[in-house]
């Protein structure tokens, strides 16, 4: 069965280069977000496999959303995907219940390890 | 105690020199090389589309990517792989001058940080237009860093002062 995600990132350039990445690697990509409001909403509703979430998002950050969604579902797999590259940012998420994180400009190959070891993906 | 502020250094600016060249290489694929640094005024009229970054923590100010809509095109191209008819005020263009500017900056974070320095960034703002006017009234300095590529150069403005905090506890950063 097909993964479902939940892309969240309020730059529609990344939400496309994501959703191409993964779909391209047969996940189902179920729902897209522009902000963290609107990703706690879908989450809600789409019940996705997994998560990718910006850090840095007006109004709402990306860890506000991370806690949001985690309070939701406290086994939620929530994957940070920002371009703040302070380890502190990292490890901040990681307290927070954030499965992974990668640093953006991201590689495929780096986005499909962190998927293989957080929600099983194998590669198509 | 308070704050002091320290002078602004070279190895501040190359904290966001070394990803600016390597994110354009990575996402658009662009061959970067920088220009010498020059200190303009504070004030500077804008012709062409403005990405503006706000940085908060150990290291305070404003940074701003100038670009001309022709170059903005053709970056864009590189990144996309496609052949794109776009005006200013195409929401694609600011979308990922955006997102540009913002992974430029997010990368410099950890190159603040390895310096000791923490600090936290804003999102993106991203502005287009004629005959701006932009004024920091608090800076002392606006260093322009022009970035040139083989399809044309751009502008990287820094304006910040490094305020190392006796609190190093703050928690910037995250």
């Amino acid at each position: 069965m097909k993964k479902r995600a939940l892309i969240v990132d309020d730059s529609s350039m990344m939400r496309q280069l994501i959703r191409t990445l993964l779909e391209k690697n047969g996940v189902e990509v179920v729902g897209a977000a522009e902000s963290g409001k609107r990703a706690v909403e879908l989450y809600g509703t789409l019940k996705p496999d997994f998560v990718t979430l910006d850090m840095i998002m007006p109004e709402q950050s990306g860890l506000q959303t991370l806690k949001q969604i985690r309070k939701m579902n406290p086994q939620a797999v929530v994957i940070m995907i920002s371009s703040l590259s302070a380890e502190d940012s990292a490890v901040v998420c990681t307290e927070a219940g954030a499965s992974d994180y990668i640093l953006k400009p991201f590689t495929e190959e780096q986005v499909l390890a962190v998927l293989n070891k957080t929600v099983g993906l194998e590669c198509v | 105690m308070p704050d002091t502020a320290v002078p602004l250094m070279s190895k501040h600016i190359n904290a966001f020199i070394e990803p600016a060249i390597a994110v354009l290489k990575q996402i658009a694929d662009l061959d970067a090389r920088v220009g010498a640094p020059r200190q303009q005024s504070v004030s500077l009229n804008s012709e062409t589309i403005l990405v503006v970054l706000g940085v908060r923590g150990d290291l305070t100010g404003t940074i701003l990517f100038r670009f001309n809509l022709a170059l903005a095109r053709q970056i864009l191209e590189h990144i996309t792989g496609e052949q794109l008819t776009l005006d200013i005020l195409d929401p694609r263009v600011k979308d990922a001058l955006g997102e540009l500017a913002n992974i430029i900056v997010g990368n410099a974070t950890g190159n603040l940080n390895r310096l000791g320095i923490r600090a936290a960034i804003t999102p993106p703002i991203v502005a287009t237009g004629t005959g701006a006017n932009l004024v920091f009234p608090n800076a002392k300095e606006l260093i322009a860093i022009p970035l040139i590529t083989p399809i044309g150069e751009f502008e990287m403005n820094v304006t910040f002062a490094v305020v190392m905090s006796n609190n190093q506890d703050k928690g910037y950063g995250r």
